[in-house]
């Protein structure tokens, strides 16, 4: 009884409570701190190249296989990247490849808005993966 | 001639006006209890939805049991025993309380015949688990609305509202309207007003937009409601008698609203009903009981009062 007259003033503050849900193209959501949206690879600030060199752990690590890395060897016997694909229809977000990346070169920004017309779109290749810059910042509650 | 028809579309359209408020409040409060925002078919706050939903309704291609309509003018033929007003009652029955209640049992027995169309057992069966439910709940009414019969004398609403002009029946049966209370509240949940409605059981009204069959069906259940909530107002709340300074009209229309947000409150605040063991515990083992002491003790008080005169 006590626990039905508990609910029944609970159900009646929600009524002068704020919402939870959102009008969403219109508004935008918070995003939390620890989401998870599409991966990014990150840059070297002071030469502007992306960090990663093609170690391919991340490929082997990834548990849908989305992840393509091709390496390349320079002249003075350095490993660099040459190409990193991504398949985000595959891609869970699990976030394995970050974790076991050594140098630190990806990480997962917040982008959200992943929807696409066209499915080769979510094919992302090395340039399209290092721009994503931009999705870095959450996105504000804009009411 | 005229003075009947002009009543009865005064009847209906005050029904009318109601089913349309109620349900945009029924949509907007449910939406605001779980913390969403509600819905939104125009931006005057959704004003328009009850009709957008009916209209939604009515564009779909629905094969219409004849049961239904019946249920349909049954639930509103039902209107013609009861008093909105002192002046606006159709038939001035001397046993309005009783062909009220007649009424909604006849209804409940045509949803069950409605129901025996479908080709799916367990939905026959569940139904009918739920209007034998619904109408074990009468019994406690039954009890608390004899002992209002028993204190005022009478059968007819009108009159029963008319003996209230001193104090309202609520102060001489405060047990009979927390019974009565209590079992219109799970009448409420039963027929499932805020989720799926639970007493259509035609194949085609499980499928999205049931059509034309499940507007009426819904308005039905919504004219029911209403007639249980007015039926609970003019027994125990004083009916349309004014309160200080309002108007009899104004506190009737008053008294409704705040009962049917309350009902929609406690829908929310307590858990799913479709279970027995509910049942048992809550009419068989609370709710009967505590009205059959309360008729006694009134049938008692009476008898002495009136035929010993102990008191």
């Amino acid at each position: 009884m006590a626990r039905i007259i508990k609910d029944f003033f609970i159900s009646f503050g929600n009524i002068f409570r704020r919402t939870r849900t959102i009008i969403y193209p219109k508004e935008k959501m918070i995003i939390h701190e620890v989401s998870k949206g599409l991966p990014r690879l990150k840059l070297d600030m002071d030469t502007l190249k992306v960090i990663c060199n093609g170690c391919g752990r991340c490929e082997k690590i990834c548990p849908q296989n989305c992840i393509k890395v091709e390496k390349i060897i320079d002249n003075d016997g350095r490993e660099s990247l040459k190409e990193f694909c991504l398949d985000l229809s595959k891609c869970i977000f699990c976030g394995n490849c970050v974790e076991i990346c050594e140098l630190g070169a990806i990480e997962m920004s917040y982008k959200y808005q992943l929807a696409e017309y066209n499915a080769e779109n979510l094919k992302l290749e090395k340039l399209d993966l290092a721009k994503q810059a931009d999705h870095n910042l959450r996105d504000f509650w804009l009411r | 001639m005229l003075v009947v028809l002009k009543k009865v579309i005064y009847m209906v359209v005050i029904l009318g006006v109601n089913l349309y408020i109620c349900s945009y409040i029924n949509s907007k409060f449910t939406s605001r209890i779980e913390l969403k925002r509600g819905y939104r078919a125009t931006k005057m706050g959704g004003l328009s939805y009850p009709a957008v939903k009916l209209f939604k309704y009515l564009s779909k291609d629905y094969k219409i049991n004849i049961w239904e309509v019946f249920i349909f003018l049954f639930s509103f033929l039902m209107w013609s025993v009861v008093p909105i007003t002192p002046n606006l009652v159709l038939v001035g029955v001397n046993y309005g309380l009783f062909d009220g209640i007649f009424f909604y049992v006849l209804i409940l027995i045509l949803n069950v015949i409605s129901g025996g169309g479908t080709s799916y057992n367990f939905l026959f069966t569940k139904m009918t688990k739920k209007i034998g439910m619904t109408l074990s709940f009468l019994i406690p009414i039954i009890f608390s609305a004899t002992s209002i019969v028993l204190v005022n004398r009478t059968m007819s609403l009108k009159e029963i509202v008319n003996s209230q002009y001193e104090h309202w029946n609520i102060v001489y049966q405060p047990i009979g309207f927390l019974v009565v209370f209590v079992a219109i509240i799970f009448q409420f949940k039963l027929s499932g007003i805020n989720k799926k409605n639970l007493f259509i059981f035609s194949d085609n009204a499980y499928k999205e937009g049931g059509g034309f069959g499940k507007a009426i069906s819904r308005l039905s259940d919504y004219s029911r409601l209403f007639f249980l909530i007015i039926t609970l107002i003019i027994l125990y709340l004083g009916g349309w008698h004014n309160i200080y300074f309002i108007r009899g009209e104004v506190a009737l229309i008053l008294k409704f609203y705040i009962i049917f947000v309350m009902f929609l409150l406690l829908d929310k605040a307590t858990s799913d009903f479709d279970d027995y063991v509910y049942l048992s515990n809550i009419n068989w083992g609370f709710l009967i009981p505590i009205s059959i002491i309360n008729f006694v003790l009134t049938l008692g008080f009476l008898m002495c009062r009136n035929v010993f005169n102990f008191i």
